[in-house]
Parts: structure tokens; sequence; C-alpha cells
């Protein structure tokens, strides 16, 4: 479903462009003047999601050099709540100059469908800056679950249908909809309990409440290694470095099957294009 | 940072795309 080399593959196409537009520099003129008025205070970086979790760490994680590189600071500021609706509303109406960004996730994308009736526009009320991360999800089960592998888990999904409660960091969050895709795609039935967020998710997980969950592989390999719960799978195309010893869906045998997160940095709509470019660099 | 914001328009709709056919097809309710 997550075409990431495609991905990757357009993002070299996209260098090579870079370098072809360096050829007209005189067109760029004004706006390299306009540019250099920016950044003029500490630039507002929204986090739609409670601190540690997914989009927190990825956020900081490319911001911190970016502010760095635009000698300014950043400001981070957590606004959870609604699949990430809260905070991306409150960017989508922020002041278009560059000094509120957002940082989003795949929910972003899902919201479109999801709520028909959205404050805001996913696309249209929004300048994209920045695609900054991809990764995969990964099947967790709670040490006592009764399967070892992918074929186990769905044999006994389907020996007992609705009876498998299943956690996802949130409603209509990846994880959350993937496992409606992987139910959708194999016929089987499971309960969903929507967690805000991954570590409450996984306090359960450990202790059983749920039995099973698609997260984040970066957020759940240390759990699994550390013995808390076990893996049985990532729904990467190919093997994840960092969890060699895994299968992947397709492996485990469900054909085609691949799914994922990613974060993203958007900008108020009608933010100066000469600002998201610097910011996009 | 990582793609481009044209890169990074065009992978926002792919997946509004993708995330509406699993969601349609799955027939997901959240309200």
């Amino acid at each position: 479903m997550f075409a990431i080399s495609m991905m990757l593959r357009r993002h070299a196409v996209g260098q090579a462009l870079g370098v072809l537009c360096a050829v007209l520099p005189g067109a760029l003129l004004p706006a390299a003047v306009l540019a250099q008025a920016y950044p003029s205070k500490p630039i507002r970086m929204v986090v739609p999601y409670t601190p540690g979790g997914y989009t927190d760490t990825m956020a900081r994680a490319v911001g911190e050099p970016l502010a760095r590189a635009l000698n300014t600071t950043m400001i981070f500021e957590n606004r959870p709540g609604a699949n990430s609706i809260v905070g991306a509303e409150m960017v989508a109406k922020a002041a278009p100059d560059g000094h509120t960004l957002v940082t989003v996730i795949a929910a972003h994308s899902a919201n479109a469908t999801l709520y028909p009736k959205l404050p805001f526009d996913v696309v249209k009320d929004f300048s994209p800056v920045a695609v900054t991360s991809l990764s995969p999800l990964i099947l967790v089960v709670n040490n006592d679950f009764p399967a070892k592998t992918v074929g186990e888990f769905l044999a006994y999904a389907k020996a007992n249908p609705g009876k498998i409660n299943f956690g996802s960091s949130g409603n209509g969050a990846a994880a959350h909809l993937t496992m409606e895709y992987l139910k959708n795609l194999t016929g089987t039935k499971m309960q969903h309990i929507p967690y805000k967020g991954t570590a409450p998710l996984l306090t359960d997980l450990i202790g059983g409440q749920i039995g099973v969950a698609f997260d984040a592989v970066s957020l759940m390999m240390p759990h699994v290694r550390g013995g808390k719960i076990r893996a049985l799978a990532t729904t990467a195309d190919k093997r994840v470095a960092g969890a060699l010893d895994l299968p992947t869906m397709i492996e485990g045998g469900v054909a085609g099957f691949t799914s994922g997160t990613w974060s993203m940095v958007l900008a108020p709509a009608g933010t100066p294009p000469e600002i998201v470019k610097r910011l996009s660099d | 940072m990582g793609t481009t914001p044209d890169e990074t328009a065009a992978f926002l709709k792919t997946e509004i795309a993708k995330w509406g056919k699993v969601i349609r097809d799955a027939d997901v309710k959240v309200e």
C-alpha cells in the first residue's frame, strides 16, 4: 500500500530538478530579498499529539536542527486531540508567515475521509513543506497471546470472532486503520480499543487488557527486545533494519499487505513559497 | 528536510487516496 521506494526515487528526481532551477537565479531574486527577513522571531511547531509519541519524537528530531540552521529557536507546542484535528486546525488558521508550523502523520490524510465535516481542508488550507519520516508498523501481542506467527494469529482470530481486543494509539490512527484493513482483507472480526497515545496502549498490552496492536516499529522494538511483549511481523514490503529477525506480513502469508505511517511538516496555506523552500531545504 | 514541497503535496494526495480506500472498503466509522 505504501510506495516508499517510489517516494525515494521521486526525491532523487526532485533533487535533479533543483539543480536545473539553479541556472535561473534572476527569476528568484525578489523572493531571495523577501526571505532574508525570515525568521524574525522564534518558530512555533505545533505537535497535535502528547509528548513522547511518534509525532512528538519526529517533530523534535527535525525541528531542532532546522531551528539551528535558520539561526532561531523552535518552540514545540503539544496540542493533542481528535486524531490531530485540534492542532492542525490551529495551524490552518495561523498567520502564513513561516513562524507557525505543524507536524502531522498519516492520520491527517485519513481525516479527509473519516471526518466529512472537518473545520479545514487537509490539502487546501496548508502549504506542504516536507515529508520528514516514513515508518512501517509492527504487529505486537501480549506475551500470553496464543499465537507465535501471523498464520497462528489469523487462525485464532477466525476461530474466535469478536473475542480479540486490539488496541491502537487512537481512533483513526494509522495503527487503527491498518488493523481494520487486515480484518477486511482476512474476514476476521476483532474489537477496537482506542487509547490516547502509545504509552497507555503499551501498559495495557503488557497487562493483557488488550491482546494485540499495531504501532510504529521504532516505538515497540525496545519493549520486544526487553521481553515485555512479542512481535509477530512488520508491515514493510521487506525486512526492516533493526528487526531483521522479524518476517513481514507478506512473508507471514497475507499477500500484498503493507502499511505504515509517516511524518510531514506543513505551514498554513499562503505561506510565501520562498519561505517554504527555505524550510524544506 | 526531506522531500521538496511539490513532492510533499503529491505524497499527501496519494496518502489521502490510499487511506480513503481503506476506510471505505472496511467501512470504518469514528464519529
